[in-house]
């Protein structure tokens, strides 16, 4: 069961890759030497690499592509480098899997081979299979894959994760509401994640978030044993919105009730005030703060509510002023409801000051916001 | 030239020019340990027949028999004084490469017995012998060394070392100063030194010091000690 999915692109394991690499280059860099024959070898991971998220041949669902490994032949005599011999420039790729570890998502069983044609390219491989990955394999798996949580104001549930179409999706559930989220955002080519919040969630939270609204008109008129009075009440609660097929739409069930009177020589006549209601549809909003760090969904009343009355033969003697009396309900619970609306705050995306869930500093940003499918989406940029 | 080639170029360049040292002092790297490789011990020549009736008998005998030669504790060394002369050339790309070598100056050293049998008169032949020693010098020895790898664990599979003689030097060798290069038992006389010198300077004498020389040169010791070195190098890869 997931109702929120969030979908990363390539370009971002890239750039969190080169990141962690060039943060953690002594991790990724080693050196043999054999005084004895004067050879000192020094190898070296750097670079970006290139991510590609699909099923490789050997059953993982990831691959790094090495086109910078470097690996350089140094004079070693008497315990010191010297000069340099020769420079040559492997290239590797790494297939692993990228899963569901906990509620992390984890890179594991990682393993490399030659990407390039040149038998140096097969031994730089071996070499890393024996020396980098066994050294570094609990590096590697320290590697800060994108931490979702810190794009949504709201605590959840990491369910499963898929891989395909050069993207990873995780699925989440927020809350207990149940349906699975359906949007069609596309990925930009550029570091990127889509966080998308099924409609059932942002329901939940409305109507938990709604106060419920009430208002009360009326009055009464006598003089001289002659009078009339009219009073009304009504009510709204538990609203409901959904998104379908990218377009907000939403009800809130309102009740009203009037019921009015006429004074005759000091005896009162009081029947009850038939009403035709006509209440327009709930929509949701996305609104920005300030700094356009967050986004936040609000629910509001696309208009006013109308009431109609059918007074009763017997009050219509005093219609006018009954009904100037119980009219008011209209706008009254208008702006009960927009008062209770006004309650619902649903932070539903916040932008972290680094990538998220690392410690590496980058500039967020929202590229899209809106409705997509069953889903509120945002498109969040990852900027260097 | 691949890449593979130019490391592997790279790698024998260092071993070739850590080759001197190695051979002197031998090599100790992890599990891997290889002696030093001088003083290297060849086979004796026994009671070769010379093919000539050397004047070599005490006075009043004459030599009833060819003479026969023996060499023995011959040992080699100078093979520390080995360089390249040539660049890595690779005749089946990435798998099989040869380096031309050279060996400036290498020194050939043991004791020689001379047999001869000398009869007197009607009596029976008694055999008369000489002995000493010999230091022979061969220089400027060109020769190659092939390697082949096996292509999928890229390692040394078989290290090859071949007197190529591209200078022609060889057939000449060794230089022999028979002042210098002999020793004689102290019974020997002077006229029979001048003998000696000549028997032990002739043409199949010294085709004899060339081929205990080059036993030692392509012994599969060294062959099969350049392998581990090399292998121990690129095991340092992966």
């Amino acid at each position: 069961m997931s109702n929120a999915a969030f979908m990363a692109n390539e370009a971002i394991f890239n750039l969190l890759l080169e990141k962690f690499i060039s943060s953690n280059p002594n991790d990724f860099r080693g050196n043999k030497s054999i005084p004895e024959i004067g050879t000192e070898f020094v190898f070296e991971l750097n670079g970006a690499p290139v991510t590609d998220l699909s099923a490789q041949a050997n059953g993982g669902n990831i691959s790094l592509r090495f086109d910078h490994v470097q690996l350089q032949v140094f004079d070693y005599q008497d315990g010191k480098r010297h000069s340099l011999q020769n420079t040559f420039t492997v290239h590797l790729l790494m297939t692993g899997h990228v899963l569901l570890n906990g509620q992390n998502v984890s890179l594991t069983g990682l393993s490399a081979s030659a990407s390039g044609t040149d038998r140096l390219d097969a031994k730089a491989a071996k070499m890393v299979n024996e020396t980098i990955i066994p050294q570094f394999q609990q590096k590697v798996a320290q590697i800060q894959l994108p931490d979702f949580s810190k794009l949504v104001d709201m605590s959840f549930q990491l369910n499963a994760i898929e891989v395909n179409d050069h993207r990873l999706t995780v699925l989440a559930q927020i809350g207990n509401t149940k349906g699975d989220p359906n949007f069609n955002v596309s990925l930009p080519a550029e570091p990127a994640i889509i966080a998308a919040i099924g409609s059932s969630v942002i329901n939940e939270f409305a109507a938990a978030q709604f106060p419920g609204a009430s208002a009360s008109v009326g009055d009464k008129s006598s003089s001289w044993g002659f009078g009339y009075e009219g009073h009304a009440e009504a009510g709204a609660d538990q609203p409901h919105v959904e998104i379908v097929n990218g377009q907000a739409q939403g009800t809130l069930p309102v009740w009203v009730s009037a019921k009015g009177g006429i004074e005759v020589l000091g005896q009162w006549i009081e029947r009850d005030i038939s009403v035709s209601l006509n209440t327009p549809p709930l929509n949701i909003r996305l609104v920005n703060d300030s700094n356009a760090k967050s986004v936040f969904i609000k629910v509001y009343l696309d208009g006013n509510i109308s009431v109609d009355f059918g007074l009763p033969d017997a009050l219509e003697k005093a219609a006018e002023g009954i009904l100037s009396f119980i009219q008011p309900i209209a706008s009254a619970i208008t702006d009960a409801i927009n008062v209770g609306l006004d309650k619902i705050n649903i932070k539903a995306f916040t932008l972290p000051s680094t990538i998220p869930g690392t410690n590496f500093a980058a500039n967020l940003s929202f590229g899209w916001v809106g409705f997509s499918g069953n889903c509120v989406a945002a498109t969040i940029l990852i900027n260097q | 030239m691949t890449q593979w080639e130019q490391l592997l170029t790279t790698v024998i360049n260092n071993v070739i020019g850590s080759l001197p040292k190695l051979i002197r002092n031998g090599f100790q790297s992890g599990s891997v340990d290889i002696p030093p490789y001088t003083n290297i011990l060849l086979p004796d020549v026994v009671q070769y027949d010379t093919g000539q009736k050397s004047v070599l008998c005490p006075i009043l005998y004459h030599p009833v028999d060819s003479t026969r030669l023996s060499l023995s504790n011959s040992r080699l060394n100078g093979m520390d004084t080995i360089s390249a002369y040539g660049p890595v050339s690779f005749p089946i790309q990435d798998v099989s490469l040869s380096v031309p070598l050279i060996l400036e100056d290498v020194v050939l050293e043991g004791n020689w017995t001379t047999y001869s049998q000398c009869q007197k008169g009607s009596a029976s032949p008694i055999e008369t012998i000489h002995s000493g020693s010999f230091v022979l010098h061969f220089t400027d020895i060109q020769f190659t060394v092939n390697i082949d790898l096996d292509p999928n664990a890229m390692t040394a599979t078989s290290v090859n070392l071949k007197l190529t003689d591209v200078n022609q030097l060889w057939s000449n060798q060794p230089v022999f100063d028979a002042t210098k290069d002999l020793t004689y038992d102290s019974r020997t006389s002077e006229g029979q030194k001048t003998v000696l010198a000549a028997v032990l300077n002739s043409e199949p004498i010294r085709k004899k010091y060339r081929e205990s020389a080059r036993k030692g040169i392509e012994n599969n010791t060294l062959s099969d000690e350049m392998i581990k070195i090399i292998n121990t190098l690129l095991a340092q890869l992966g």
